[in-house]
């Protein structure tokens, strides 16, 4: 991910205390952080709390900030230590167990996917990722709504690379039979 | 490698956010920067006072101490040169007797009041100092751990 050069000017004036700065990085950037919050979060008012609770400790922490690298891996960081706090007081999450191991898991193919339509696929699969485990939808959320590259999914979850590599294909994993287990079973 | 499901899971359907959530947002960090603002006010009024305090409680203390610091010369101050060349070490005997001497007269002379004021004076000073100094080293923290996972894995993702 690079960093846009306006982007970079607008991060060190807001790291220097710039508030106009800032709230401009607030309109930039919130969509993109609801969508990948909202993935790991049981709902719509759930994931808006952490989003303005993220905002509100990078504003406190900005100084932390190094202007020089891509903004959005860092409020992300925020946002799913923030979600974390919270996620944990229901249920521990696990991304501990998986340690170094990386599992190869074969492949399956998606051939009943290319029998519906794009659309109704979708569907289904959101209904699927919303089933599977936090930890699971919280890294999906980083990779695909907030279109992170894996090390920066790392450092964001403060996870090994080959844990990120594992979750992610255990999820697509899950996500590959259930959508197939569906395809194979009786329609509904 | 992107495959059918890699791309389904980026055209995922996602609820829209409130459209007013960013808005909410700088309201929540205005009001939040204006609460710092009194609260910092505040603080620096507080300080203030304990510096007024602090030089009130050192005033009698500092001006003993004024009078046997303005108490030199430049006369005296050739003298103890000239009796340094002539005679090292009893001039250097008696300088080193003098300052035992002013450091006693001067400890005796605060007592708790001076102490009192000099502690009052310097907290709210080290407290603004403090406040000039950059809080942390950009890019040290936790908060941006990812960067130190980006130099450790290098570029393989």
């Amino acid at each position: 991910m690079t960093t846009d050069p306006d982007e970079q000017d607008l991060v060190r004036r807001a790291v220097e205390g710039d508030a106009r700065a800032f709230d401009r990085l607030v309109e930039i950037h919130t969509p993109r952080l609801y969508r990948l919050v909202r993935r790991a979060a049981p709902d719509g008012a759930e994931a808006e709390a952490v989003v303005q609770e993220a905002w509100l400790r990078a504003w406190k922490n900005r100084r932390r900030c190094a202007p020089n690298r891509p903004f959005f891996p860092w409020l992300a960081s925020i946002a799913m230590n923030v979600a974390r706090d919270g996620w944990r007081k229901r249920r521990p999450l696990d991304f501990a167990d998986l340690g170094d191991v990386v599992e190869e898991i074969p492949a399956a193919g998606i051939s009943a996917e290319g029998r519906l339509e794009a659309a109704e696929a979708r569907e289904r699969l959101a209904k699927y990722v919303n089933e599977l485990r936090p930890e699971w939808r919280m890294i999906l959320g980083l990779r695909y709504d907030g279109e992170l590259e894996y090390r920066e999914i790392a450092g964001v979850l403060g996870i090994p690379l080959n844990t990120v590599r594992t979750h992610l294909r255990r999820a697509r994993a899950a996500l590959r039979a259930r959508m197939e287990e569906d395809d194979a079973g009786p329609a509904g | 490698m992107p495959d059918r499901l890699d791309d389904l899971l980026h055209q995922l359907p996602m609820e829209t956010m409130s459209a007013d959530l960013p808005a909410r947002i700088q309201l929540r960090l205005q009001a939040d920067r204006s609460m710092q603002r009194r609260v910092q006010l505040g603080l620096d009024a507080v300080l203030a006072v304990l510096v007024i305090s602090g030089l009130l409680a050192l005033g009698p203390s500092l001006a003993g101490a004024a009078g046997w610091l303005t108490g030199g010369s430049v006369e005296s101050s050739m003298a103890w040169f000239s009796a340094l060349g002539s005679a090292p070490a009893p001039a250097v005997w008696q300088t080193l007797t003098g300052a035992v001497d002013w450091v006693q007269t001067l400890s005796d002379g605060f007592g708790v009041t001076g102490l009192l004021g000099l502690v009052l004076v310097a907290v709210p000073l080290f407290t603004w100092l403090r406040r000039l100094m950059p809080e942390e080293v950009p890019g040290s923290d936790a908060g941006v751990e990812w960067a130190g996972a980006m130099i450790e894995e290098g570029a393989g993702a």
